[in-house]
């Protein structure tokens, strides 16, 4: 499955693809809502996080999900369907890559926009690609990332 | 309404009070955000003639309109006080996420006033507004400061000062997360008021008038921008691609305090030699799709592990060129200097240039500069120097001051040393060859400045927006040139949009964005008009200080000293010429001959 790949030297840490993300999705800009996100330290690092679609994982969040409304709709994405969320948080946490997260009291996570990513439209110097990923582009993204806190 | 969080906070550090109040809606249409919002809240809230370093004076943050949405490059937030370096309003911008930060912790502005007892930091977090303790935060460089406060505070935007703005240095800066508010003395403004940093933390929703309409506008100048031939250059090379330009075809590349147009180490500094080499990654302001800004590091040497966003155009000119210093490592260490300590790269430049000159016509001496060899193009001379200033120790308490002070108090015909507009030295433009900039630097609310008129594209390439067949030698129609190029310009601080994206938005873009963003409808004048309302507004705060006509001058080095060499060689502004760009420029803006706009004007722009 295809998926949002990080290609962490090339991220300037401009935050588009979070705006858009949010703003595409829920028609209004907020960090806390963006399916993709941008960690920073120091002046040097950068890293964009978002779900891998089971190319890296074992779709934990699928495993865990007590209500089961966490699947494969369209053959695009794995994606939450809303309507049925009962909030638990069960999911956000076994999520070994921190791409899925809560709102008020509904999981969200990246459903790739249904085949068509905004957040890899805005990202100009392409350091998110919509493409087959290999498992070690999504693991150095999530150790940076951990590497950071 | 929508694209506002539609609140103020002000606090006051002498009582501790805090105040949230609501934005009135007839002063959003009026001032819209940005530089307009603290442009009215400093007229309206520092009496006149304060002391700049003192209670009186207030601290403001304004964040653009635009920040927090994916306009691209919409993400500068900036700072605005009345300067310790030149008595008339000082704002300078960053990109930097602290405005769309504030703006979802629910504050469309925040002004500090009044002097804290002892050293504290401004803690924001949503509704939770804090005055802390910053005691053991005193003394520490910007980039501990911060890392310091994010590991109490977690994930806040950090803005700080360093030892800089604690020792009032006169063009002391404001840093956060390795950008600056780097003109006019802000980070002193800091450090008078014992405020060590700022640090916000937001999590409320920025909610735009027409979401879908947004995004396609959004995405449509994203694009527009990737495709752009600014595009490779600005990202390979950042602002000093035009380096070589500006030394070779244009011969307008300040050298050695101003005594040359061309810089004979050029290559050395020339981003298009260096960059290749140093350049790690890209590193962009909030919301830009062609980040010029890009790390600089070094790996191996006496500096290895060095890193920070540069080397820029205007810091090539004032830490090296200017002090005639053509080694790029050393040049990064004086810039790296300058970050930490937090001071205004070009002011700190121009002061050590300032010196070296003095120093080479024997004006300084080996007494003055405490065994100092202050010899042009000297490293360890310039980075030495650069500390005392950040510290005010012997020479560098002087220089501290800014170089008009300094020559005052140097005095021994020094005062035709110094370079400055209204105290401000200037950046990077050797007007002496482009007369439009000239009469920018003499024009700026702020002293001299490239920013307020962005007017070299034009004066440069002759051709910019509605002006064609520009001619840089000449002094003809720049009046009305600056006039109306400080309004549009004025409308990019106010959205807070980039000026490097000039070419790609002007009037008539923003009439579409501002529509979906907020709902409101202005027309092209009338968001120009907007411009010319604020520009007025910020010359009433500087006649009220006192201004007047004299302190539109330039300064002698560029009235009586040709330019020795180069494209531009023999150039000169003349007294003569000064006057008629003045008399134009006062014309255009409406104002009488000393520069005091009529009554009429006043009342005509809204502004009683
Ligand atoms: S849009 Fe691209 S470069 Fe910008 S923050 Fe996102 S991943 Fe990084
Ligand atoms: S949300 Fe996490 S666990 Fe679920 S598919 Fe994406 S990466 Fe895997
Ligand atoms: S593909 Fe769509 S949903 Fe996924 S991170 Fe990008 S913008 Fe968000």
């Amino acid at each position: 499955m295809r998926a949002i790949v990080p290609h962490l030297e090339l991220c300037t840490g401009c935050r588009m693809c979070e705006m858009a993300c949010s703003l595409h999705h829920e028609g209004l800009v907020n960090r806390e809502w963006g399916r993709i996100r941008i960690h920073r330290k120091g002046i040097e690092h950068y890293v964009p996080v978002a779900c891998n679609q089971g190319a890296s994982c074992d779709k934990e969040c699928v495993k865990v999900c007590p209500v089961d409304c966490i699947r494969d709709v369209n053959g695009h994405a794995i994606e939450v369907v809303r309507e049925e969320c009962i909030g638990c948080g069960e999911c956000v946490e076994a999520c070994p890559y921190n791409a899925i997260h809560m709102r008020g009291d509904v999981a969200f996570k990246c459903n790739l926009c249904d085949g068509d990513p905004t957040c890899v439209k805005f990202c100009s110097l392409k350091a998110i690609t919509f493409e087959e990923g290999v498992p070690e582009e999504f693991d150095r993204a999530k150790d940076a990332a951990e590497a950071m806190r | 309404m929508n694209g506002f969080a539609g609140r103020i906070l002000k606090i006051d550090l002498t009582t501790g009070a805090v105040e949230k109040s609501p934005l009135p809606e007839a002063f959003i249409r009026t001032y819209l955000g940005g530089t307009g919002f603290a442009a009215r809240f400093l007229y309206d809230n520092v009496p006149p003639n304060a002391d700049a370093l003192g209670p009186s004076n207030v601290l403001i943050l304004a964040p653009g309109l635009l920040n927090g949405f994916p306009v691209p490059t919409g993400g500068k937030v900036l700072f605005c006080a009345k300067s310790p370096l030149t008595g008339t309003i000082a704002e300078s911008v960053m990109g930097a996420r602290l405005g769309s930060e504030l703006k979802r912790a629910g504050y469309d502005l925040l002004l500090v006033s009044g002097v804290s007892g002892s050293p504290c930091y401004i803690y924001i977090d949503d509704e939770d507004v804090e005055i802390k303790d910053a005691g053991g935060l005193w003394g520490k460089d910007t980039r501990a400061t911060a890392e310091d406060i994010r590991r109490t505070e977690g994930d806040a935007v950090v803005a700080c000062i360093g030892i800089a703005g604690e020792n009032l240095v006169r063009y002391a800066n404001i840093d956060c997360e390795d950008r600056q508010s780097g003109r006019g003395g802000l980070g002193a403004v800091m450090g008078s008021k014992r405020l060590k940093a700022i640090a916000v933390k937001g999590t409320g929703n920025l909610r735009p008038h027409d979401a879908d309409k947004l995004m396609d506008l959004c995405l449509r100048y994203t694009e527009r921008m990737i495709e752009s031939t600014a595009f490779n250059d600005d990202t390979k090379y950042g602002t000093g691609e035009f380096l070589e330009w500006m030394n070779s075809e244009k011969g307008t590349f300040p050298t050695r305090n101003w005594r040359e147009g061309v810089f004979d180490d050029r290559e050395k500094i020339d981003p298009y030699h260096w960059a290749p080499l140093y350049t790690k990654r890209n590193n962009a302001c909030l919301a830009c799709p062609k980040p010029c800004g890009r790390i600089f590091g070094i790996d191996e040497g006496k500096y290895a592990g060095l890193r920070i966003d540069g080397i820029e155009y205007e810091l090539l000119y004032s830490l090296g060129g200017l002090c005639g210093m053509g080694d790029i490592e050393e040049l990064a260490r004086a810039n790296e200097l300058c970050d930490l300590h937090g001071l205004d790269g070009i002011s700190a430049g121009a002061a050590v240039a300032f010196a070296m000159d003095l120093f080479q016509d024997g004006i300084l001496t080996r007494e003055d500069t405490g065994g100092l060899d202050l010899e042009f193009g000297d490293p360890e001379a310039e980075l030495k120097l650069i500390e005392m200033i950040a510290r005010r120790e012997g020479l560098g308490d002087v220089l501290a001051e800014g170089v008009k002070r300094a020559s005052e108090r140097i005095g021994k015909g020094s005062e035709d040393y110094a370079v400055h507009v209204k105290g401000m030295e200037p950046p990077a433009y050797d007007v002496r060859g482009i007369k439009g900039m000239a009469l920018a630097f003499m024009t700026s609310s702020r002293g001299a400045c490239h920013l307020r008129s962005c007017a070299y594209a034009l004066e440069l390439t002759g051709k910019f927006w509605k002006f064609e067949g520009v001619d840089r030698f000449s002094t003809k129609g720049k009046g009305v040139e600056i006039k109306e190029l400080e309004d549009m310009m004025t409308v990019y601080d106010v959205l807070g949009v980039c000026k490097f994206s000039r070419g790609f938005f002007l009037a008539e873009g923003f009439v579409d964005i501002l529509r979906t963003v907020t709902g409101l409808e202005f027309s092209e004048s009338e968001i120009l008009g907007l411009g010319e309302r604020i520009n007025n507004l910020k010359h009433m705060f500087n006649l009220r200080e006192g201004l007047t006509r004299d302190d539109f001058r330039l300064p002698k080095r560029l009235l009586t000293l040709p330019i020795p060499e180069g494209v531009s060689k023999g150039h000169v502004v003349t007294e003569e010429e000064m006057n008629k760009m003045l008399d134009d420029y006062f014309e255009a803006r409406g104002w009488s001959k000393e520069g005091l706009p009529t009554e009429e004007k006043i009342s005509g722009l809204d502004l009683v």
